[in-house]
């Protein structure tokens, strides 16, 4: 069976700041640390009361995934789903409810809801009205995955109709001591990519052409997965890059993009500027 | 405003994150639950550990916390009642 | 939909013992693994009860992994060897996908307690994924799910994605989850513990009961005598409505019915026992009995397992599927445990005896999660092509 969708929508949160595949915001004063807390008004004039209530990495989903969609034109719920591959997933929960274990009062409900790294994904599903099959996959940080296999096999499998793929971390320095050494270190310990894939059928309407295509292909050879000191948001930041034109050189022109696993790898091309 | 009931709306907005409410904004009589400020039931059992350490007062029974989160009113209505049995005993 | 994932071998670490064989023979005895809490200070939580690993199991698991491993990772290896030692030799690769909510969730409490030093992190799911993978010479894709306690069910989908992506052979699937003061403190803060052992679908139920396991299923696409049963389909869809609480209607549940049905080509009469998630929780029980109505209407036998093992969150998916295999096998409808009398607005037919069913070809799991998840895997067994 070959294996391919489209790419309609990508965005992000990083230390560079957040936006999609063509706006790109800075931090006020030229920040290049991510806060721990976000203020949503910054992101989006679109209510959202209790943002404030989500714990750290379910906020910079939500925020990537508000950035890849708000472009978007049509929307159908029961056949689009999301899915997040993340490192660290609800540590920065765990710590906050284990402290509260011993406060007076007691445990605190709502940091324990959060203590599920797939919290963040449902987050994102209820936002975004989004009810196939979520998916939370916790990977180590150094592997170049970043949710689009498993995004592109749900589409493929026709699971679901669009796929939001998403890679995030939202890691306190209170919390590095508590990984492993090989995951510290590295690009950033905050951060949220998202990419919109949408299943190999014609577009629905004439507008949503895409920003890229993808194909898996098989490697001809069995070689070794490319592991990087980067975290995972490197090879994400670097696609994000590429689908807003530019390569980590800051070059344009390079028509392709590779994420490779050990037999297999992806390969992201632009989209011709042609309206089916 | 009773100053209980300004403590109460402070003591709502901080420990549920509520953003861009200032305790003058949240209506003493209104209900607190379903529509306006949106609490959900983690909300009531977030409210349930505030009113243990802010206030000493346990709620086992989640009527009774229905009741006493009906509105703010009524909950410094139920902390009053509450701090007051406990004098008496 | 490819035509079926074989399940080559099966095993599960209970709070009724070692095996799936003592497992089920103590379930089929009406034994009831919730017991008083032997590990946890009773009078602390909501509970003073849950269904945890008997002390000769323990100490049996502890000797087989390193000294000061999590409890979660000794007994994910314990299973996963006694997995893989039936189905062997085994020619080609092995992958591996991991089921767990909180993983090493005791290594957390101790280093985050101040015990300080370096520890192996076990209670990031990859990590324990990758470190099970090395311990037992796993050459193929390793990844972790954690999908609340739907994990084990979508740990399944996983396993069989891969397979479909000729990316290995064979993949073991392990769930495993452990009770601790981390997870009593949470559902207590959260009131949906039941003081006393659960009582799925009963008009007296008013929570869960906590379980830690492990089970493992080892899933291949090779055709052969081997198979104890087959994966025939699968669906899954989210509420989208609330971080924790099941949505009311059960809509999102029915959604996975039928699309697990229809993608698998079967109908609600081709299905003859369902083994429900069943918390014993007013809501889960309630909304997942309208939902099997919705599907199936009145005629599918159905029970819960959490009254003999608790709710084993991320491992329960794998290790009620494990059981499920033995019910395809002997054709025996397993009992309810708990239920005394109905307490659920849709009519459904929820087993209060063992029955021994005429037929047995299919069984359709269900596990429901946090975060508005809904599991549904359609099982079948061997030589009903």
């Amino acid at each position: 069976m070959t294996e391919s969708a489209r790419i309609t929508g990508c965005g992000f949160i990083d230390p560079t700041g957040w936006g999609d595949h063509l706006v790109q915001n800075t931090w006020p004063a030229g920040a290049t640390v991510c806060p721990d807390r976000l203020a949503w008004r910054l992101f989006s004039e679109s209510p959202f009361d209790r943002f404030g209530r989500l714990d750290m990495v379910s906020q910079y989903a939500v925020v990537a995934a508000e950035m890849s969609l708000r472009s978007r034109t049509d929307t159908s719920d029961d056949e689009e789903t999301a899915i997040v591959l993340t490192t660290a997933g609800s540590l920065a929960a765990d710590l906050e409810f284990l402290a509260s274990m011993g406060a007076p009062g007691g445990a605190s409900p709502t940091a324990f809801s959060y203590t599920l790294p797939s919290t963040a994904i449902a987050e994102v599903a209820i936002r975004y009205h989004m009810k196939g099959p979520s998916l939370c996959l916790p990977k180590p940080p150094h592997l170049p995955e970043i949710g689009l296999r498993e995004g592109l096999r749900l589409v493929c499998r026709q699971e679901a109709r669009r796929c939001l793929c998403l890679v995030a971390d939202a890691i306190p320095t209170c919390a590095m001591p508590l990984l492993p050494a090989d995951h510290r270190g590295g690009l950033a310990d905050h951060y949220a990519y998202a990419f919109l894939i949408e299943g190999g059928s014609p577009p629905r309407t004439a507008v949503s052409t895409g920003i890229a295509d993808m194909r898996v292909e098989a490697r001809q050879q069995v070689i070794r997965a490319e592991t990087s000191p980067h975290r995972a948001g490197g090879v994400a930041s670097q696609l994000c890059r590429f689908l807003r034109g530019a390569d980590s050189h800051g070059q344009r022109g390079i028509e392709s993009f590779e994420v490779s696993s050990t037999r297999e790898v992806l390969i992201i091309t632009k989209a011709a500027d042609t309206i089916s | 405003m009773d100053p209980l009931i300004e403590q109460l709306a402070r003591h709502i907005i901080q420990v549920l994150r509520l953003e861009n409410v200032v305790p003058d904004a949240i209506d003493p009589v209104a209900p607190l639950f379903g529509a306006g400020l949106g609490l959900d039931s983690i909300d009531a059992l977030e409210l349930i550990v505030m009113l243990e350490k802010e206030y000493q007062i346990q709620i086992t029974d989640i009527e009774v916390g229905r009741k006493a989160f009906a509105s703010l009113n009524a909950l410094a209505a139920f902390i009053r009642e509450r701090q007051r049995c406990a004098k008496t005993q | 939909m490819a035509r079926g994932y074989n399940i080559w071998a099966v095993d599960a670490i209970t709070a009724l013992g070692e095996g799936v064989e003592e497992t089920w023979r103590r379930m089929l005895n009406m034994e009831c693994g919730i017991r008083p809490l032997r590990r946890f200070a009773q009078g602390r939580y909501q509970t003073d009860v849950a269904a945890e690993i008997a002390p000769d199991i323990e100490e049996a698991v502890r000797a087989g992994a390193f000294v000061g491993s999590s409890r979660a990772y000794a007994l994910a290896l314990r299973t996963a060897r006694r997995t893989l030692r039936q189905a062997d030799p085994r020619p080609g690769r092995t992958g591996l996908v991991l089921a767990t909510t909180k993983a090493g969730v005791d290594e957390l409490e101790q280093r985050a307690g101040g015990a300080g030093g370096e520890g192996r992190c076990h209670y990031l799911p990859s990590v324990l994924a990758s470190d099970l993978a090395t311990e037992l010479h796993l050459d193929g894709p390793v990844s972790a799910v954690s999908n609340a306690c739907a994990s084990g069910s979508i740990a399944v989908m996983e396993a069989a994605r891969t397979l479909d992506s000729a990316q290995c052979d064979h993949v073991l699937v392990v769930g495993v989850d452990i009770v601790s003061d981390f997870v009593l403190a949470g559902f207590s803060c959260l009131k949906a513990l039941s003081p006393l052992p659960c009582r799925p679908f009963d008009k007296s139920r008013n929570g869960l009961s906590l379980g830690e396991g492990a089970g493992a299923i080892l899933l291949t696409k090779d055709r052969g005598p081997q198979a104890l049963a087959v994966v025939r389909g699968w669906a899954a869809t989210n509420d989208a409505t609330h971080i924790t609480a099941p949505s009311r209607t059960g809509s999102g549940l029915t959604a996975a019915l039928v699309h697990a049905l229809n993608l698998s080509g079967f109908a609600p009469g081709d299905i003859d026992y369902i083994n429900a998630h069943g918390t014993g929780t007013v809501f889960n029980d309630e909304m997942e009995a309208r939902a099997i109505h919705s599907t199936f209407g009145s005629d599918v036998p159905v029970s819960s397992m959490k009254g003999y093992l608790g709710h084993t969150l991320g491992a329960a998916g794998v290790i009620e599927m494990s059981l499920c295999v033995m019910a395809l096998r002997d054709r025996i409808i397993p009992a309810s445990l708990g239920l005394q009398d109905l307490g659920i607005s849709s009519h459904i037919r929820v087993a209060v005896r063992h029955q021994q069913a005429s037929r047995m070809d299919h069984i359709v799991s269900i596990k429901c999660g946090f975060g508005g998840m809904n599991a549904v895997v359609i099982l079948g067994g061997v030589g009903h092509d």
